[in-house]
């Protein structure tokens, strides 16, 4: 099945809080092909994490369609949209991926089941990821426990569960220590090569390094060459 | 499946903000604990109240106090009772055709807060349990019979001796009966009831102890040790003094004297006035005495009550002044005690009313003019007792004989001597004749006969007032602690919105999320219920001894009653809106904007 994003001539703003409106996305096309390892380069606040909420149908745009695979994203109610995306969509953060009630055995599998996409069964591969993270020592702490990059790996752990045909990363290397930044790259790479759709705004070079990505710039929507 | 983690987050959460949880639980079970506490005792309080009216049907108890107090001292043997009857009307009830059974009740004195009920053997043995240890057994005076609970709080067991205090309140400064100590003869077993709380002992062995306490009190009162023995307390000091003053007033005491007086109304007023001798030698030296506020005070008295009753009324200040003052009897009354008292300024002090009127006396000192009306008063005895007689008879038409008797006494209505009791209960043939004998023995001298059912009725038609009252409160705190509890929700939601946000980019639904506020809500709310029910009962079962102590009333703390069922479905009820006004909070809150702020 094809997962081929496509965000034809879209635009995006908000109020900010003295009232003003400020355009973030301005006639915005760009096509990002099914399977592909994309990267969103641009300068903060250039609307990098504004692309990837739009794509993931957190945000309607108000002007313009967007597209994945076959499905017409911007077109769908809100609860459509939550039930699509619960199907389809991996999410990584900068920070904040977690849910801080839940152990991080459970937040590696918990989520998904409440989604409704995951299973109690999904414990066991839990683990099992958990242990290819280096975190099964961790399995049962709680997210305060635990480091920045520690976190960062559980939040990647669960995107690696789901194993989803979009994953969308927003800065997920940023603040990250060069191992645990490596540990996220590589389990990027992983759910590429399984034919995942990656997309990921990012800063960090080394991304760049990684065969066959593609990069963007957001602010016109061409590719760039490395 | 899935509803079972969305509970589980819900939980999670709750213990995730543990603090604000236990607060609101507690504020709930706050609210549910004192509905069920108090729905407990009313219950408990009408059920010992429609026990003893049947038993009982009929109590005959003295004219001056008031029904409730009479169900109060003999029902629930709590409250003093409040004045005295003579022992014949016992012996007229017991002969009465219509009676089946009448029981005399004799109660002056306690040991710990527990009444000691003067009676007799059969009187214990109606209460049907019997001993589990010793035997009922009054053949000699001061051998008691003891409630379960005396015996176990007290550690007291067949055998054991003791003291006892005079009076009901008992603890610092009462007069403790050294004269002579009871002995326990019998344990009984339990009730449940107010007899767990009693002590048991012959009508005689009353009378004997206090005509002893007097014996022994005079002796002290001459030899100047009453302060010793009667504690560092002021008032218990006055109480003591009142004592004596009672015996002026006794019937006993009296017959003693050997008074001329036929009418014991008039009787009691002069041994305020002129039978007390000692009082007027002090007055007739009063105007050059040093002690001259005390006796103004007391004459003044006199005389404003003569001025009154004389019409003759030269000073209408200080008339006004008195005709302010509660009750110039009581005054009077008061005063009268006072001379003997050499703690009179201290009295004064205590007392806001007569502290004026000490004043405006130390002001009149400087008056000849009153000093004159005081030589009066002194010279002018007759008029003055005539003056008073004519009061007492007024006040006896009125039916407030016993009120003057009462009041004249103060703490005095323990001094039970020789033939007297302080109510009968009755075991009548039927209704009928329950009617008939409440209202004869109400029309007699003196006693007032009581329905006891009826007078129950008006005392749980109060209760039920009462009960309706602490349900207006209950439901109060109720709403408060929903207030509250609605408050840290909201709080906790916006708290969160980073955390709800992730769970919508993580695809988790508004529903599903919505569902684990509500739980949370849910959740908080049945704690609250859960631990306010078990909270109410275990501390009425814990308090079940207090109550029983200060009330009479056994409470059966494990018992669901109407009240607490109504608290209950109106928490719950309560908790539901509460979890739908946080689902609605949740659903209008747009978490996604959350994620926009980078």
């Amino acid at each position: 099945m094809s997962y081929t994003i496509t965000l034809d001539a879209v635009t995006k703003g908000f109020t900010d809080a003295t009232g003003k409106r400020r355009t973030i996305i301005n006639d915005l096309t760009l096509k990002i092909k099914s399977g592909a390892f994309g990267l969103l380069l641009g300068r903060s606040g250039s609307g990098k994490s504004t692309l990837l909420n739009l794509i993931s149908g957190l945000y309607v745009p108000e002007k313009g369609k967007i597209i994945v695979g076959d499905t017409e994203v911007s077109a769908m109610g809100e609860a459509r949209r939550d039930a699509w995306r619960s199907a389809h969509i991996g999410y990584v953060f900068q920070t904040f991926n977690l849910l801080s009630p839940l152990t991080v055995l459970e937040n590696v599998y918990v989520p998904g089941i409440l989604a409704g996409t995951g299973s109690p069964a999904d414990r066991k591969a839990a683990v099992d990821i958990l242990k290819r993270l280096d975190l099964a020592e961790e399995a049962h702490k709680r997210p305060f426990e635990l480091s920045v990059g520690q976190r960062q790996r559980v939040a990647v752990g669960r995107a690696l569960l789901k194993s989803p045909p979009v994953l969308l990363a927003d800065e997920p290397t940023a603040n990250l220590d060069a191992e645990s930044a490596q540990v996220v790259r590589e389990a990027f790479l992983q759910l590429h090569k399984q034919g995942t759709t990656v997309v990921v705004a990012t800063h960090d070079p080394v991304f760049r390094e990684i065969a066959h990505t593609m990069s963007f710039d957001v602010s016109t929507g061409e590719e760039v060459q490395a | 499946m899935k509803h079972g983690y969305i509970i589980r987050l819900a939980w999670r959460y709750l213990r995730h903000r543990s603090f604000a949880t236990i607060i609101s639980v507690i504020a709930i079970a706050l609210s549910l604990a004192i509905v069920t506490g108090v729905g407990l005792t009313n219950f408990a309080i009408k059920k010992t109240a429609v026990e003893g009216s049947i038993r009982y049907p009929l109590a005959v108890g003295p004219g001056s106090s008031s029904s409730v107090q009479v169900i109060l001292s003999t029902i629930f043997h709590v409250d003093k009772p409040t004045g005295r009857i003579p022992f014949s009307v016992y012996e007229e009830l017991a002969k009465d055709p219509r009676v089946v059974k009448a029981f005399p009740l004799a109660v002056a004195d306690s040991l710990m807060n527990y009444p000691i009920i003067g009676s007799n053997e059969e009187f214990v043995e109606d209460i049907g349990v019997g001993c589990m240890e010793g035997k009922i057994d009054f053949s000699k005076p001061f051998y008691t019979v003891i409630g379960f609970d005396v015996a176990n709080r007290m550690k007291m067991a067949v055998g054991t001796k003791y003291y006892a205090a005079h009076g009901m309140t008992g603890g610092h400064g009462a007069h403790v009966h050294k004269e002579m100590e009871y002995t326990v003869v019998g344990v009984l077993n339990p009730t449940g009831g107010p007899e767990d709380t009693a002590i048991y002992t012959s009508y005689s062995g009353v009378w004997l102890m206090h005509k002893l306490q007097l014996a022994h009190g005079h002796y002290h009162h001459h030899d100047g040790e009453e302060e010793d023995d009667h504690a560092e307390d002021g008032h218990k000091h006055e109480h003591e003094d009142g004592h004596h003053e009672a015996e002026d007033d006794d019937h006993d005491h009296h017959d003693k004297h050997a008074k001329d007086d036929d009418d014991h109304d008039h009787h009691d007023k002069h041994a305020k006035d002129d039978d007390d001798h000692d009082h007027h030698d002090k007055h007739a030296k009063d105007d050059d005495d040093h002690d001259h506020h005390d006796k103004h005070a007391k004459d003044d008295d006199d005389h404003d009550h003569h001025d009154k009753h004389a019409k003759d009324d030269d000073d209408h200040d200080h008339h006004d002044k008195h005709a302010k003052d509660d009750d110039d009897h009581d005054h009077h009354d008061k005063h009268a005690k006072d001379d003997d008292d050499h703690d009179h300024h201290d009295k004064h002090a205590k007392d806001d009313d007569d502290h004026d009127h000490h004043d405006k006396h130390a002001k009149d000192d400087d008056d000849h003019d009153h000093h004159d009306k005081h030589a009066k008063d002194d010279d002018d005895h007759d008029h003055h007792d005539d003056a008073h007689a004519e009061k007492d008879h007024d006040h006896h038409d009125d039916g407030h004989h016993d009120d003057d008797d009462d009041e004249d006494h103060e703490e005095d209505d323990y001094m039970l001597l020789d033939n007297e009791l302080t109510a009968v209960l009755v075991r009548t043939a039927n209704p009928a004749f329950t009617a008939a004998l409440e209202r004869e023995w109400t029309l007699k001298h003196g006693t007032q006969g009581v329905d006891t059912a009826r007078a129950i009725r008006s005392l749980v038609g109060y209760l039920n007032k009462g009960e309706r009252l602490v349900e207006v409160f209950g439901i109060l705190t109720l709403l408060v602690a929903i207030i509250m509890i609605l408050v840290t929700l909201v709080m906790s939601i916006n708290e969160r919105r980073k955390e709800l946000a992730l769970m919508r980019s993580l695809g988790i639904g508004q529903k599903t999320i919505a569902l684990i506020i509500m739980w949370e809500a849910f959740c908080i709310t049945l704690m609250g219920a859960v631990v306010g029910l078990a909270a109410g009962h275990l501390l009425t079962w814990w308090g079940q001894a207090w109550i029983k102590n200060i009330a009479g009333i056994g409470i059966e703390p494990f018992v669901m009653t109407s009240m607490e069922g109504l608290a209950l479905v109106l928490t719950l009820i309560a908790g539901q809106l509460l979890a739908l006004v946080s689902m609605i909070w949740t659903y209008r809150m747009n978490v996604i904007e959350e994620i926009a702020k980078e």
